[in-house]
């Protein structure tokens, strides 16, 4: 007999069974000898303990139990009740109300600091080969800008555009 | 003006009413009425004389401030008695967190040693003055380790199901039944072995 077993027998003596498990239970007894038996000794232990608690007396005088229960009655009752003004109240107003704030807080300023940080500059040439359009007043004039980003430099190139062609660069600044 | 004599005629259906409005020589009356059971519960779950006294206040005085709460549904005792159960409950997970468990205390909890022991085939109980039956019911008791013997006050004394003892237990109807067949089982062996020496 496994455990499930067991507790099967055990619930059917409780009553703890649905009606069709309880007749398999039953039917299973008539056929199991040792089910009988170990259903037997879980009755017995049951029929002894059926309203047979030993009873105790509480071992104090009625007045002197009474006095403590009173006295604790008495001192819960005049507990003060916050206003809402005292120390305690303010300081669990606070708690309660700006940490969860400052955490909103802190996790905007990170977004926001995440979405204007300029992005890195990935390689030594994309560093020095960043070109930025330049306006120029004058027509013959041209011009090519870099900027380091580890130096925090911006170089412009003027040049004439007169010499172009000696220089291979192109009308759009960059050179071929 | 009302005297203790007045009430103690009183039902304790009237008694809670008037305890309900803050009258407490009313609430005197139930707390002299049930306090012994109330701490009889309360010692057969700790089995300390102390903390079944101070743990029987704490109820009496929990009892005071959920008067309101009293609809009616069961008896006033019934109720206290839950009241009771639920604060021995919390005093025993409590205790459980520091206590260290020995080696068989381990065995008993996780269960599978109840199915070394052999049947009882004898009644151990039969013949038995009730005195006499109640005094080996309660040194048998006291042998069990606190989750053994609580799921069997559950169950034998207040006759709650398996389902209402896995709630207050706070653990699944599974281990109430296992821990409830393990102290069957064990207090069969117990009570036998005491009428071995007679």
């Amino acid at each position: 007999m496994n455990l499930n077993q067991q507790l099967k027998l055990q619930a059917f003596l409780d009553n703890e069974l649905s009606s069709r498990e309880a007749k398999e239970v039953a039917q299973w007894m008539e056929q199991d000898a040792e089910a009988r038996q170990l259903f037997t000794e879980l009755s017995h232990t049951r029929a002894a303990l059926h309203q047979n608690e030993l009873e105790v007396k509480l071992p104090e005088s009625r007045e002197f139990f009474w006095s403590k229960i009173e006295r604790d009655i008495r001192l819960q009752s005049q507990q003060p009740v916050s206003t809402g003004f005292s120390p305690d109240a303010i300081l669990a107003w606070l708690y309660r109300h700006l940490v969860p704030a400052s955490a909103v807080a802190l996790v905007a300023i990170f977004a926001i600091f995440l979405a204007t940080k300029p992005a890195p500059v990935k390689t030594v040439a994309m560093e020095t080969m960043s070109y930025g359009e330049v306006e120029t007043l004058n027509e013959e004039m041209g011009s090519i800008s870099f900027r380091s980003e580890s130096e925090r430099m911006t170089v412009i190139y003027l040049y004439n555009r007169a010499d172009d062609s000696e220089a291979g660069v192109s009308n759009d600044g960059l050179i071929q | 003006m009302s005297t203790q004599q007045d009430y103690s005629s009183k039902a304790d259906e009237v008694l809670v009413k008037l305890s309900q409005k803050g009258d407490m020589m009313a609430f005197e009356e139930l707390v002299a009425r049930h306090r012994d059971k109330i701490y009889a519960r309360a010692f057969s779950m700790v089995k300390n004389q102390d903390e079944a006294i101070d743990l029987s206040q704490e109820a009496w005085v929990k009892a005071w401030q959920r008067l309101g709460q009293f609809q009616g549904d069961s008896s006033f005792a019934t109720w206290m008695t839950r009241v009771t159960i639920n604060l021995c409950l919390d005093y025993l997970r409590k205790q459980k967190r520091h206590r260290a468990e020995s080696i068989e205390a381990i065995e008993e909890e996780h269960g599978g040693v109840e199915r070394q022991m052999p049947v009882v085939t004898v009644n151990p109980t039969e013949g038995l003055e009730r005195s006499e039956l109640r005094q080996r019911i309660d040194t048998a008791l006291a042998q069990l380790s606190h989750e053994h013997r609580t799921v069997l006050i559950l169950h034998e004394f207040e006759d709650l199901e398996y389902k209402e003892i896995a709630k207050r237990m706070k653990c699944s109807i599974g281990t109430v039944m296992s821990r409830l067949f393990y102290a069957r089982r064990k207090m069969a062996v117990l009570l036998a072995n005491l009428k071995k020496e007679e």
